[in-house]
């Protein structure tokens, strides 16, 4: 157990050094207003792209491959050329909106506070052009 | 569809206090149609009826001096409003309020990222700031400081700590790790925790505790106040990080992994907090049930067994990691290996034979702060997405690890549902999660996993298990079994909720916190 304290102690030791030789990337200021260095994420938000939004919002489920859950389902419960919604060509973006708001089936609602009315334009219209461009590289 | 009110007003009151919002937020920030907005706040996996937590509006404020003009707003009217987020609190009521009728104040657009200091290892961040979006700031700023995040990893700083959830690396006991905080109590007053008080203070997110009273934790799992912002610390990205799973073959199994693994964190030998993952969890990453079973009820031992053979898995799946340089990882893994052959049939896996399938590569994400959403293909299991987390605490013990397992697998086969879980060992606990699948477009299946929950709460008891977080639906119902001396704690919950927020507005009946004016009706 003695090897195992040590061990133990020794990386807490090497981390503490670490942190002291590292830079500070960013001044300390805890003002509530905003600093040269405080981030707002999304400061006006209805020009967020639909591409920025689909990264954020969808493509952890929606991305191809085994590793999202949405994709997966959709290839076992619809067939695989139904799975990758930005390969689909059946997508209209009024069904698109609104299944981000009301969700469906294992897929939860985005709210308005997620996505507003105007990005969930955006991120319709980049989905379905997406699919619409997949569909023109498959048939070259 | 008659509009959910608050208990008490009238349509309006309602309607005189939603135009005095809309004149402090904007009418664009406050959500009123039933249909096109505020679905999107109900809970979408509840186990009994959407309107059970239908909210009458969501506001969305975005700064302190909006949330409070909009508290003397509700103070006047006696509204209750109801706090979230990032909102996502899924298998625990999500977005949605505990009563009815409630007005969701939904604090997501307050999203800055106030600080990053690399040197001290800490973020300060507003409510709305979520894993992703720290994260994406972080490499893109190529600062060496990993995040630690919940799975699935859309939730946020803020929300998860409050409701105190648990992540993956060395850092995930949230709690723990939070540091200094600014809470708005229900008067509008604002009031920041530890050092940040102090005139000029460097060290609000470095030292938690200041002078006086440590309040920090008052806010959390609580209506004591709305927290508008948080300090975390954060993990300097370590030199090394080796990633391990261990598959284990008998269910017995889980008790000896359970009492070995104690000493080894106890002594930090294994840095963060393992995890035991059962054989159905950790195939749900790679299928869905229907591919080996198509019956009804719980799937059998022979197409587990073979589920397990295709996926090379274990009944059990043991997961933990290790960090550091080289040398010390190569030592710390010698003790792990040494213990954990004891098992026998224990086989370690590592990234050059597991890479590519999806429940190793979300845990390695995981257990170094890389958000991602594989997790959720556990809603794929039976399909329809339904689900709530049973979630009892217990000793880091092998008794006690066996006991719930059987308990809770034997009530859900009787309820005919699947059991499936893991358990993760934190300093000197266990949190056990039971993830109660069920289909939402089923009515029947909703209703028998609701009866399945209500009586799990009330065995647990009995064994002396409490749980540690829980949905909407059952707040009360556990709230109940924290009850050593006549309700003693509660009633130290109660005084402090009628005297910091004496007009009952602030999330009435989170975790079964009553205001006077609701007790008694909930």
């Amino acid at each position: 157990m003695k090897k195992q304290l040590i061990i133990a102690l020794s990386l807490f030791a090497l981390t503490a050094c670490e942190q002291q030789t590292a830079e500070p990337v960013a001044a300390v200021e805890q003002q509530p207003t905003a600093t040269a260095e405080t981030v707002a994420l999304a400061d006006d938000r209805s020009h967020r792209s639909g591409k920025v939004l689909f990264e954020l919002h969808c493509a952890g489920c929606h991305d191809p491959g085994p590793a999202h859950a949405a994709t997966k389902q959709l290839a076992l419960v619809r067939g695989k050329d139904m799975a990758v919604i930005m390969q689909r060509k059946d997508l209209t973006p009024a069904y698109i909106k609104f299944v981000v708001r009301d969700g469906l089936l294992e897929m939860p609602p985005f709210r308005p506070t997620d996505i507003n009315d105007v990005e969930l334009t955006n991120l319709a219209t980049y989905i379905v052009d997406s699919a619409q461009a997949y569909q023109a590289e498959e048939t070259k | 569809m008659t509009k959910p009110l608050p208990q008490g007003i009238s349509l309006g009151q309602f309607n005189a206090a939603i135009a005095e919002i809309e004149k402090v937020v904007g009418k664009q920030y406050v959500f009123l149609d039933d249909v096109t907005e505020l679905r999107s706040y109900r809970d979408a996996y509840n186990t009994t009826n959407d309107a059970d937590f239908a909210p009458s509006a969501a506001i969305a404020p975005k700064n302190v001096e909006q949330i409070q003009k909009i508290l003397a707003i509700v103070n006047n009217y006696k509204i209750p409003i109801w706090t979230i987020s990032t909102g996502k609190n899924f298998a625990y009521g999500g977005p949605a309020p505990r009563k009815a009728g409630y007005i969701v104040l939904d604090l997501k657009l307050m999203n800055r990222i106030i600080e990053v200091n690399e040197k001290h290892g800490y973020a300060i961040v507003e409510p709305g700031v979520s894993y992703y979006d720290l994260y994406n700031y972080l490499q893109s700023k190529g600062i060496k400081l990993w995040i630690d995040c919940a799975a699935p990893a859309w939730g946020g700083f803020v929300g998860n700590t409050s409701d105190h959830g648990a992540g993956y690396t060395p850092y995930g006991d949230h709690l723990l790790m939070q540091c200094g905080m600014q809470v708005v109590l229900a008067d509008g007053t604002i009031v920041e925790t530890g050092m940040d008080t102090t005139a000029n203070s460097k060290s609000g997110a470095l030292y938690k505790y200041g002078q006086g009273a440590a309040i920090d934790g008052l806010f959390t799992q609580s209506n004591f106040g709305v927290i508008t912002r948080m300090g975390m610390w954060l993990m300097p990205e370590p030199p090394g990080y080796t990633p391990f799973m261990i598959t284990l073959e008998n269910e017995r199994d889980l008790e000896i992994v359970t009492d070995l693994t104690l000493p080894l964190r106890l002594n930090q030998v294994i840095h963060n907090a393992p995890m035991t993952v059962d054989l159905l969890w950790e195939s749900a990453m790679s299928v869905s049930k229907r591919q080996y079973y198509t019956g009804t009820g719980p799937m059998p031992d022979s197409n587990r067994k073979k589920m397990a053979k295709d996926l090379d898995l274990g009944i059990w799946n043991y997961y933990a990691a290790v960090y550091g340089p080289e040398p010390m990882m190569k030592n710390n893994m010698e003790i792990i290996r040494d213990t954990f052959s004891q098992i026998p049939g224990a086989k370690f896996h590592f990234d050059d034979t597991r890479k590519g399938d999806p429940g190793w590569d979300y845990r390695v994400k995981l257990m170094k702060g890389e958000p991602n959403m594989t997790e959720f293909s556990l809603l794929n299991w039976i399909g329809g997405g339904g689900h709530i987390n049973f979630s009892p605490i217990s000793a880091a013990d092998g008794k006690d690890s066996m006991k719930q397992y059987e308990m809770i697998r034997k009530r859900a086969h009787e309820y005919d549902f699947d059991y499936i879980g893991e358990f993760l060992i934190g300093w000197r606990d266990q949190h056990h999660i039971f993830m109660l699948m069920f289909d939402r477009m089923n009515a029947e299946e909703k209703k028998r996993a609701h009866e399945l929950f209500a009586v799990l709460v009330d065995d647990a008891a009995a064994l002396g298990y409490g749980e540690y977080r829980t949905h909407l639906s059952f707040m009360d119902q556990i709230a109940g079994t924290y009850s050593w001396n006549d309700n003693a704690l509660w009633d130290t919950h109660h005084a402090l909720k009628d005297e910091l927020d004496p007009n009952g507005i602030l999330s009435p009946g989170k975790m079964g916190i009553w205001p006077k004016n609701l007790r008694g009706n909930s």
